[in-house]
């Protein structure tokens, strides 16, 4: 086969990769980043480097795998270059602009307790976290991914399991105590707001 | 606390530790006997350990259901485009080392070595099969159609199509394929379906050592099967199986039907009708209509919308080619329809009766454009219904079959004398004018030079009758109720590696039909210039009319008396011609915005749902045949057009897309061959209204305008068309 036709053959295989993978590359770099336009610009760019390094892919049938690695590596990159060390608190926008409506559907639709554990552990844990039960990716795939080995891969797993447990029910604690203080708040308000209370409360005031 | 107690601290939480790791590996995969015992014990024992290991099952649970975010809906024009960067740049790259092996290294070898095959190979691809328009012929993968080939015998079935909740399929079998029926079984995930191999009723066995491709008639009592060189026809039947040894089989040329395609002087295939010199077939671009939208946006096709005798080759199947020979051969044995030719651009379909079969072939020599060829049950061949080598099937539209043809359109008759257009080394040109509400209008003072623009015509192959759509446009699919339609219109480009016309840059456009007028077409001649490939030893320089030594329609063609009349004679009658517009919705055309955009290099699908409220349109990804981006619109409600920019689903996805009823059905790309099934459920939508009038026209070849009115729903093309 000439050159040219392995550039033609590769670019269908790259093409193909990209009709199957897209959408969960995406949205694994979307929960890395949580940034819709980043994980948009990050997904392409995963897809150029595969692309420009598809040589370096020994086994095909593995692609799905690579990608993820490729993937997992650039979004490491950009938290790393962006200091991005956790993402950002909901009241912070990541690039210092006024909050896109898309961006706020999206900060809401993940910013669930689950979300934002997940956003409070190691950038490693939780990509190992989204690689397994996300991306289904299996164990050798996932040190394949991580650029560990099995082992420590699967010693990641487990600390990124506790470590969102822990943060997880950090999370669920912090929620009750604010629904507990948004009850007490609407309670004095509708106290407040309640003329007979008002009443007695100038009652009470006037003996 | 002594040493046996630190130790037995230790022990403990080591314990617990190796629980944590346990129960979380437990999540991942399973634990030996010796560690399931072990932890199963452990957490009998410790409560808290027991609570983690729940949690972590809760949590791998929670993870599952997030919610997947959707990507952008340009993700892939922007990687596509940046895809070309890389390749240009990689180019760079490459001739860069190439030239510094031809100063010194042994690199240079085998760079020339690599550059003498390249060569070779577009050499040889001057002779391959190319898509007219771009649409994927191989594998075969637009509606009902399924490709197989020997190397992919070890995936999955892939369903062909699904009407009425069946599912039919084509299996891999000793020494060729079946074709199976059954039904699919869906999962909650997604209601993604497959077809669980080795399972269904066997309908047809096809003996074959080479890809062959599959479409199904609607009532699958047959299907269309064919190969690079082939066209068979298959009788389906659960009772006794039929195998076709495709290879073996001939079509029956004694029983074509008498009423072939004319091969008059008028409208004989015109090989270079306008370009000069074969190597240059663009003619100049210069006549481009010029359309005029009416203030509203929103016109009454005028009887005088279109001033100009556009001269235009019209489908042979003006002639009239009612068959009259007797049957070939007992219909339920398999046929060869058509030898020697290959399909392009859109695969055969069956019509919604199931007896007919349309497509476009050319010859597999490649001596000629394709044309248009539709067979009837009963007939011993498929029948050529155009002769001008540029022509495209674009699909049913009840009992009539819409064409596409790339023609060379002519100024004015009334103006000076045609020019022969100079030929140019443009390699578009720009001659299909976007749509308006208004049938575009030529200019007949500024028309000095023949352009080649894609027309369309609806051919009705019961009666012979052609009418031409009164607007360029390529590939037009109008939906079952007869009220709106999809097509492409922009630039026209030839391929000289195909020796094909096909779509350039454009756009696809929604309207309404009644706002696109039709006028009989009785002219003949012009048809876009079609050179052959450049020449070369294996090739002649010039199409030939001459059919390939084995037997085909043309071969049989009895030449039927020309009606073809002179310009004046169409210039006239369509002044009454138009259709009445009782059904114009607001807001049309609109251009349906999908990604990536359909057009050069861009194959695409499009598929009304049977009510004309949902389109799909598919869009190739540009790498695979068969893999793009589907969209799926509800582009209609009622009489009101809803925005089209709103998107019901835009999945990657092969090109099978289909409606079944109210479902939406595609298959994303899987690994191999083989990819998950969806069943996408339509939202509930008014009832669509009374099937508007279409475009008639009142000179006979149409029904009577009166009555058009009132009419009956226009026979819908098959489900899911």
């Amino acid at each position: 086969m000439t050159a040219a036709a392995d550039r033609s053959a590769d670019r269908a295989f790259i093409e193909d990769l990209f009709a199957r993978h897209h959408a969960e590359i995406y949205a694994y770099l979307m929960r890395m980043m949580r940034d819709a336009d980043l994980a948009a610009d990050l997904a392409q760019d995963t897809f150029i480097r595969a692309y420009r390094a598809i040589e370096s892919l020994e086994d095909r049938a593995k692609a799905r795998a690579w990608l993820y690695q490729i993937a997992h590596r650039i979004a490491l990159d950009e938290i790393r270059h962006r200091r991005i060390v956790r993402f950002l608190p909901l009241t912070v926008e990541s690039h210092g602009a006024a909050p896109s409506a898309e961006h706020l559907a999206m900060e809401m639709r993940l910013s669930g307790p689950l979300a934002r554990a997940l956003a409070r552990i190691p950038e490693r844990q939780r990509a190992a976290l989204l690689l397994a039960e996300v991306g289904d990716l299996t164990g050798l795939e996932l040190a394949g991914a991580l650029g560990v080995s099995h082992v420590a891969a699967r010693a990641l797993l487990t600390r990124a399991r506790e470590s969102l447990r822990l943060a997880l029910a950090d999370e669920k604690r912090q929620e009750k105590e604010r629904e507990a203080a948004a009850d007490v708040a609407f309670a004095e308000k509708t106290r407040a707001a309640d003329p007979r209370r008002r009443a007695d409360d100038s009652d009470r005031a006037g003996r | 606390m002594n040493r046996q107690d630190r130790a037995a601290l230790r022990a403990a939480a080591s314990a617990h530790e190796r629980a944590r790791w346990l129960a979380s590996e437990a999540i991942d995969a399973e634990l030996s006997t010796v560690d399931a015992t072990w932890l199963s014990a452990h957490l009998s024992d410790c409560q808290e350990c027991g609570l983690v290991a729940d949690e972590y099952r809760s949590i791998h649970y929670e993870l599952r259901g997030l919610a997947l975010p959707e990507p952008p809906r340009d993700l892939w024009a922007r990687t596509a485009a940046a895809l070309d960067v890389a390749d240009r740049s990689m180019a760079r790259e490459r001739a860069s080392v190439w030239r510094r092996g031809l100063y010194g290294n042994r690199a240079f070898l085998g760079s020339a070595a690599a550059v003498g095959l390249t060569v070779i190979v577009v050499g040889l691809s001057l002779f391959s099969q190319g898509p007219l328009i771009n649409l994927p012929s191989r594998p075969s993968v637009t509606n009902q159609i399924a490709a197989v080939s020997p190397s992919a015998r070890a995936v999955a079935e892939a369903p062909v199509t699904v009407v009425d909740g069946n599912t039919y399929w084509v299996a891999p079998a000793d020494g060729g394929y079946q074709i199976r029926a059954g039904s699919a079984e869906c999962t909650g995930k997604a209601e993604s379906c497959a077809v669980t191999g080795g399972t269904g009723t066997v309908l047809g066995s096809i003996a074959s050592t080479s890809e062959v491709s599959v479409a199904i008639a609607p009532d699958a009592g047959q299907a269309a099967v064919w190969t690079d060189d082939k066209i068979v026809i298959l009788p389906l039947t659960q009772t006794a199986p039929q195998t076709v040894s495709i290879d073996l089989l001939t079509p029956h040329p004694s029983a074509a039907p008498s009423a072939a395609p004319s091969a008059s002087p008028s409208s004989a295939p015109s090989p270079s009708p306008v370009a000069t010199n074969p190597s240059t077939p663009e003619a100049t671009a210069s006549a481009a209509p010029s359309a005029t939208a009416g203030a509203t946006g929103q016109s009454t096709p005028t009887p005088t919308a279109e001033p100009t005798a556009v001269v235009t080759s019209a489908p042979t199947g003006a002639v009239t080619p009612a068959p009259t020979a007797p049957p070939a051969n007992n219909a339920s044995e398999p046929r060869a329809i058509l030898d020697g030719y290959r399909i392009v651009g859109r695969t055969p379909e069956f019509s919604a009766d199931g007896l007919w079969v349309a497509f476009a072939a050319r010859p597999a020599d490649l001596s000629t454009g394709p044309d248009v060829y539709v067979w009837h049950a009963g007939w011993g061949s498929a029948v050529a219904v155009t002769s001008s080598h540029a022509d495209a099937f674009a699909g049913w539209f009840g009992s009539r079959v819409l064409i596409s043809e790339f023609a060379t359109v002519q100024p004015s008759v009334n103006e000076t004398p045609v020019a022969t257009p100079e030929p140019t080394d443009s390699p578009a040109a720009p001659t299909t004018e976007p749509p308006t509400t208004e049938p575009p209008t030529a200019s007949p003072s500024t028309s000095s030079t023949a352009t080649v623009e894609a027309v369309s015509f609806v051919y009705d192959p019961q009666t012979g009758s052609v009418d031409r759509i009164n607007r360029p446009m390529l590939m037009p699919v109008i939906d079952p109720t007869g009220r709106y339609l999809v097509y492409w219109a922009g630039t026209v480009v030839f391929d000289r590696s195909t020796g094909l016309w096909g779509p350039g840059e454009g756009q696809l456009y929604l309207d309404a039909w009644s706002n696109v007028g039709i006028s009989p077409v009785i002219l003949a001649n012009g048809a876009a210039p079609t050179p052959t490939p450049e020449a070369t030893p294996e090739s002649t320089a010039t199409p030939t009319e001459t059919a390939p030594a084995s037997a085909t329609p043309l071969d049989t063609a009895t030449p039927l008396p020309s009606i073809a009349a002179s310009p004046e004679d169409s210039a006239g009658p369509t002044a009454e011609s138009q259709p009445s517009p009782t059904f114009s919705p607001a807001g049309l055309p609109q251009i349906l915005s999908v990604a990536p955009t359909p057009g050069a290099g861009r194959n695409w699908v499009v598929r009304w749902d049977a009510t004309g409220q949902y389109v799909a349109i598919w869009v190739a990804g540009g790498g695979a045949a068969d893999v793009g981006v589907v969209t799926l619109l509800n582009v209609a409600s009622g009489d009101q057009v809803l925005n089209t920019v709103g998107v019901l689903l835009s999945k990657a996805a092969r090109s099978n897309i289909q409606f079944d009823a109210q479902q939406f059905v595609y298959t994303s790309p899987g690994p191999g061959d083989a990819g998950s099934t969806y069943l996408f459920q339509l939202p509930a939508t008014p009832p669509a209204p009374p099937v508007t009038p279409e475009p008639v026209s009142t000179n006979g070849s149409g029904p009577d305008q009166s009555a058009t009115a009132s009419a009956a729903p226009i026979p819908t093309d098959r489900p899911g068309n």
